[in-house]
């Protein structure tokens, strides 16, 4: 991106003589009026700093802003998630509940302390982290590793022989959040780094550049972006879910110092269809002046009647969130929009696919009330916010009248790019979007959402470029979430213990959005047999959902699972076998054969504990335009794709592709990602970064045959082409994955398709009734997905998706006023997720064969892996406690009503 | 405005909004919730320090902070309640900030209140929106129109101690008079504009003294608890429940402490069943706000919990 100003270097960065002083004060934006300043003196990383804070300001502002050190990230605002973990006197405090007045004084180190970016100049906790593959999206990361120097400063100081434990770490880290889970890995780095796994600076440690840039603070994310006169922007949102917009008054707002504008978003006139919905933009100078600006917005609101909960909408005369329509069609999607009717605020049914012999399936479920087995019930799972722990976040620049450049947290860098140009009319090459890092989304970044369009037109009306970064309560809010679900199942088995077929209707409330497609995930199960499958969406004045992570997957599942269980204590046959003898897809039979060999298992089990188990299957999603350049030249190995990274390890993987194929480690390949300047890649839904694996293998494939004709010529073997291209020009070949092309005649039964990938999961839950708490002891998952590419990737894809599974299990239960419709939840203090006590270990185990069929032969892991996690852990609830969950999360309040 | 006072007096001349660790603060002026005049408590001397009181017990500064509190050998020995309290506070960075005095005055966690968009009638509005809207975080008892759980596990523990507070501008007083009643809904705490909340005392440990505390929460750590315990008992030499007092949290808008069920309950086994009705018969059958009535089914048990714990049984560390 040109003239990005460039990231300090600490090396350059002289605090003595007051020199920063200079620079940083000179460089602050004045503050919003009232708020004056006091001189502030601190000891920053061992070196003198004197800057200035306002009385309501944070650790956190006078590091980001006025110090410009972006390694401490701000992701919640609460003091609950630890990104902005520094040391006070040695000591991790949360920087962002910090105030600034504290600073004065202390000795403070921050990430940017810790070490340098080479390898060799790293802290020992630096490199266990990197060793064990303990970075994922990299948000939390910086944080994880200050509070970690902090352990093992205590640790080393003591002259520990033990290790610590998982539960002694549990606590230790009690104030940081994973969001994508890799907890384990997390567990295994501090571990190794205290035991003294990493002292010798000149340990060999494969490393992926991207982990190397997020463990030392350097990645820059959106939200580090730091441009010349940028200015920062807050959306004014609707207080009503359901409202007429009469008019607004942004006067007062403009009165405040430092405001700069005040742009409308919704006309008078226009109607919000949620509490949240996006009215207006304010500017300011920075983002303490925009929200002062923003809560002086009056607007007038003619409240109309609102449909905030299922029954609402469901009742007779409820108010429409879509009276005509042309506005349904506009509508959201929060899964895949297939044509249904509507009949007021329900929409639906969407239908099973042609040939899934619906008739027979309910005639299936009829007979079997009569003589038979019917594993039935009501399944409900909650809202489950995405909450990524960067949130949504833009900043926008025009450098011409018709050019663009865009930094935006986004899981889709081309499509946005894509979107933009169209909705902006921007010609080829005028459009550029970067997100460099992406501090995870689970599917809620992909679009042009309305931050990112505020960005774009008010850096246009400013001439200046202009950040607009959601927070945590506007993220809760706003930032998308996993629809809540009611299925209503049932699975019919003949009294010799067939499974004669499933029936299963679902209805979603997506708020006011639509494309529920829970009940479809039944397809990829017991593929052969009979079955009835419809999904309703039940629109509501509440935010859109989105499609999160195998969408629809984890509540099919658990209502599936949980039936099969019971009809397996039925038919007194093991769970285990029962889906053996009913699942004939030889990948899964695999996996079943695996799990039964699981040691624990067996045994008597103490009172209180169980074990669970549960199946679950989800199709990949291919890009056939997946594009990845591969070059190779003096300074060795560069691959590059438009795709992103949002933790789901797309720059890993890549890296293990092409590592193998040329013969090199894969901290020799660097990896370029995240702008829509490099060839096309796919956005990180549904798995489609996978898509990426063949093209790159085809790019290699060209790469090695130019190699081979340049050996050639030169004399020499493919083999030893870095000595051809020592000298030369680089040699750079792209590749395509293209259409998607079934080989047929493979021996694989009909119910097995290859494009499908497969789930077994079995959890050790321990459920203590004084408590009403459920602990989830132990997990095993064992995946088919082709073959794997990058196992350690994998693995911690695996882990994640459990534990993001295990929350909705649990404890995520986004909460919305009735009567209101408003977001009860403003942080992680209320919306709770899990942290590194609450995740088990969990043991991973992949079984690569069966798709064999599918270019490039690696499907996607992170959705699948998580979707059987919720079942499995209600099955293990009732192996515990004989009673059966059919409400998702298991509260303390739920856990109490089943043991009662 | 902020201001920096170098003394007590000049803390309490400014009669603006305490700050001393600020995590909660920050968050609640930053959000519109609350402003006015800030007084920052960092230059004043004095407030952090745990020493010998005059009256044989122990003081605790207003600004010790909840980590230096919870590590303590004195209060760890001698009062294991408080310290195992102050240890479940929070996360260990929050730990690391907040204070006694904070922890004991802070604002509840109502997520009403906590949302600029309702006014409710702790912020001079007209009624409280949990009755009508989701209350199932709330108060199965209702002590006043706020139904928001007293948010101090602090308290809890120190009620149990029947511990005094030092208050600039008044006499030794005891924890429930600057808690108040709960009756105001606006009266978040009962210190007067002025009154500066200096230190806490505890009255002398005697020796064989046992306390524990456990609380009910959906993740393993970090999360305001549904309902808390706070126990403190001494045993005669054959084993038998010889003093006792308990407190729990979650279930009113301030803590609850049943002086005749303790009682009752000395001369028993801690084992013994009879204690455990006691627990399960403290809350009426008829509760008010049906929406947290549940929370009545967990205090039996996590009474239970905080009594194996003060026995040593079950050993927790927040």
């Amino acid at each position: 991106m040109p003239d990005e100003r460039p990231p300090f270097d600490l090396s350059r960065r002289v605090f003595l003589g007051g020199s920063l002083l200079g620079a940083a004060v000179a460089g602050a934006p004045a503050r919003a009026a009232g708020a004056a300043e006091t001189p502030l003196d601190f000891t920053l990383n061992g070196l003198p700093c004197a800057t200035a804070a306002g009385g309501e300001e944070t650790a956190v502002d006078v590091l980001r802003r006025r110090l410009q050190l972006t390694g401490t990230k701000e992701a919640c605002g609460s003091g609950a998630c630890g990104a902005c973990t520094i040391l006070v006197g040695g000591r991790p405090h949360a920087a962002c509940v910090t105030p600034a007045t504290a600073l004065a004084g202390a000795e403070v180190r921050t990430i940017e302390g810790f070490g340098g970016t080479a390898l060799a100049d790293m802290h020992p906790v630096q490199r266990a982290f990197l060793a064990e593959d303990a970075v994922r999206c990299g948000a939390c990361t910086p944080g994880f590793v200050v509070s970690a120097v902090a352990f093992y400063d205590r640790y080393r100081a003591a002259q520990r022989k033990d290790e610590p434990s998982r539960e002694e770490l549990g606590r230790v880290f009690a104030g940081h959040l994973c969001r994508c889970g890799a907890y384990d890995a997390i567990l295994r780095g501090v571990t190794a780094a205290c035991v003294g796994v990493h002292e010798a600076r000149t340990s060999a440690i494969p490393v992926r550049p991207d982990a190397l840039a997020k463990v030392s603070g350097q990645a820059r994310y959106t939200a580090d972006i730091l441009l010349d006169g940028m200015v920062d922007a807050v959306l004014v949102r609707s207080p009503y879910a359901h409202a007429r917009l009469v008019s607004l008054d942004e006067h007062a707002a403009l009165d405040v110092e430092g405001v700069k504008r005040v742009l409308r978003i919704l006309p008078d006139g226009g109607r919000v269809r949620y509490a949240g919905q996006e009215v207006a933009v304010v500017a300011g100078i920075d983002r303490r002046t925009a929200e002062a600006g923003a809560r002086r917005v009056k607007a007038q609101w003619e409240v109309l009647p609102a449909a905030t909960t299922m029954e609402g909408a469901l009742a007779r005369a409820a108010p429409l969130v879509f009276p005509a329509r042309d506005e349904s069609a506009d509508a959201p999607v929060a899964g895949q929009r297939l044509p249904a009717s509507w009949a007021g605020n329900l929409r639906g049914p969407v239908s099973t696919a042609l040939g899934a012999r619906p008739r027979r399936a309910n005639l299936a479920v009829e007979e079997a009330r009569a003589a038979g087995i019917v594993g039935e019930g009501v399944f409900r799972t909650a809202a489950q916010a995405a909450a990524p722990l960067e949130p949504h976040v833009a900043v926008a620049r025009w450098t011409e009248e018709d050019k663009l450049e865009l930094w935006a947290s986004t899981e889709a860098v081309q499509e946005l790019a894509t979107e933009v140009a169209t909705e902006y009319r921007l010609g080829a090459g005028r459009c550029t979007v970067v997100a460099t890092y992406v501090g995870g989304g689970s599917g809620t970044k992909r679009h042009l959402t309305p931050e990112i369009r505020a960005a774009i037109d008010l850096a246009k009306i400013l001439r200046a470029p202009v950040r607009i970064q959601l927070d945590r309560a506007e993220e809760l809010r706003v930032g998308g979430a996993r629809a809540p679900t009611q299925t209503e199942l049932a699975l019919a088995a003949s009294p010799e213990g067939e499974l004669q077929g499933i029936v299963s209707r679902t209805y979603s409330s997506a708020g006011a959005a639509v494309g529920n497609l829970c009940s479809q995930a039944a397809r990829h199960l017991y593929a052969t047999k009979a079955k009835d499958l419809d999904d309703y969406d039940v629109v509501t004045h509440t935010p859109p959902a989105v499609p999160m992570r195998a969408p629809g997957g984890p509540p099919l599942f658990f209502a599936l699972e949980t039936a099969v269980d019971h009809a397996a204590r039925a038919l007194s046959v093991d769970p285990l076998a029962l889906r053996k003898r009913w699942d004939p897809d030889p990948v899964r039979q695999l996996l079943y054969d695996q799990a039964a060999a699981l040691p624990w298992l067996r045994g008597e089990r103490p009172p209180g504990v169980g074990i669970g188990i549960a199946a679950g299957a989800w199709p990949a999603e291919w890009d056939a335009g997946a594009s990845v350049e591969v070059e190779v030249g003096p300074e060795g190995v560069l691959v590059r794709t438009g795709a992103q990274d949002a933790g789901e390890g797309t720059a890993g993987i890549l890296a293990a592709v092409v590592a193998q194929r040329l013969g090199v480690t894969e901290g020799e390949v660097r990896v370029e990602l995240g702008s829509s300047a490099l060839v096309y890649g796919p956005p990180s839904i549904g798995g489609r970064t996978m898509s990426l694996v063949a093209a790159a293998e085809r790019a290699l494939d060209r790469l090695l045959e130019d190699l081979a004709d340049l050996a050639a010529e030169k004399g020499g073997a493919v083999e030893q082409w870095r000595s051809l291209v020592a000298a030369g020009p680089p040699v750079r070949a792209i590749g395509r994955r293209g259409e998607k092309v079934r080989e047929i005649g493979l021996p694989r039964p009909l119910a097995a398709d290859p494009d499908v990938a497969s789930v077994v999961t079995v959890v050790k839950v321990e459920v203590d009734p004084r408590l009403a708490r459920v602990r989830v002891l132990s997990g095993w998952v064992g995946v088919g997905a082709g073959r794997i590419p990058s196992l350690s990737v994998a693995r911690s894809q695996v882990v994640a998706a459990f534990v993001q599974n295990l929350g909705l299990a649990l404890m995520e239960e986004r909460r919305i006023d009735d009567l209101t419709g408003r977001t009860l939840q403003h942080d992680f203090v209320d919306y709770v997720v899990p942290g590194l006590a609450d995740a088990p270990p969990v043991e991973v185990v992949f079984a690569e064969g069966g798709h064999e069929g599918v270019r490039g032969g690696a499907l996607d892991v992170g959705e699948v892996a998580g979707v059987a996690v919720p079942a499995a852990i209600a099955n293990a609830f009732f192996d515990a406690t004989g009673r059966r969950p059919v409400r998702l999360p298991l509260t303390p309040k739920r856990v109490l009503e089943l043991l009662a | 405005m902020i201001h920096l006072p170098r003394s007590v007096s000049e803390a309490s001349a400014v009669r603006g909004q305490i700050r001393a660790g600020g995590t909660d603060l920050t968050l609640l002026r930053r959000r519109g919730v609350t402003g006015g005049e800030l007084v920052d408590l960092r230059d004043v001397p004095g407030l952090s320090g745990i020493g010998p009181h005059a009256t044989g017990g122990l003081a605790i500064g207003a600004a010790v902070t909840l980590l230096d509190l919870a590590s303590d050998a004195r209060i760890v020995a001698g009062w294991p309640a408080l310290a195992a309290a102050a240890d479940a506070v929070g996360n260990p960075q929050i730990r690391a900030r907040a204070t006694l005095g904070g922890s004991l005055l802070q604002e509840v966690r109502c997520a009403y209140l906590r949302s600029p968009e309702f006014t409710c009638s702790k912020r001079g509005g007209g009624k409280c929106f949990a009755r009508e809207g989701d209350a199932e975080l709330h108060t199965p008892l209702e002590n006043g129109p706020c139904i928001a759980p007293h948010p101090s596990t602090t308290a809890l523990a120190l009620l149990v101690y029947g511990a005094q507070v030092e208050v600039y501008g008044s006499m030794l007083r005891d924890v429930p008079s600057i808690l108040g009643d709960g009756a105001d809904p606006r009266q978040t705490h009962a210190l007067l504009p002025g009154e500066v909340l200096t230190a806490v005392v505890l009255p002398p440990a005697p020796a064989n003294d046992r306390g524990g505390y456990a609380r009910i929460a959906t993740r393993a750590h970090a999360e305001f608890p549904l309902v808390e315990a706070a126990v403190r008992l001494q045993l005669d030499p054959s084993g038998r429940i010889a003093s006792f007092a308990f407190a729990v949290n979650g279930i009113a808008n301030r803590p609850q402490t049943w002086p005749d069920a303790a009682r009752a309950c000395v001369g028993l086994a801690p084992s013994d069943p009879k204690v455990d009705d006691v627990f399960s018969g403290l809350l009426p059958r008829s509760l008010p706000i049906r929406a947290a009535a549940y929370k009545a089914n967990l205090v039996p048990g996590v009474l239970r919990v905080a009594l194996d714990r003060a026995l040593g049984k079950d050993q927790f560390r927040g």
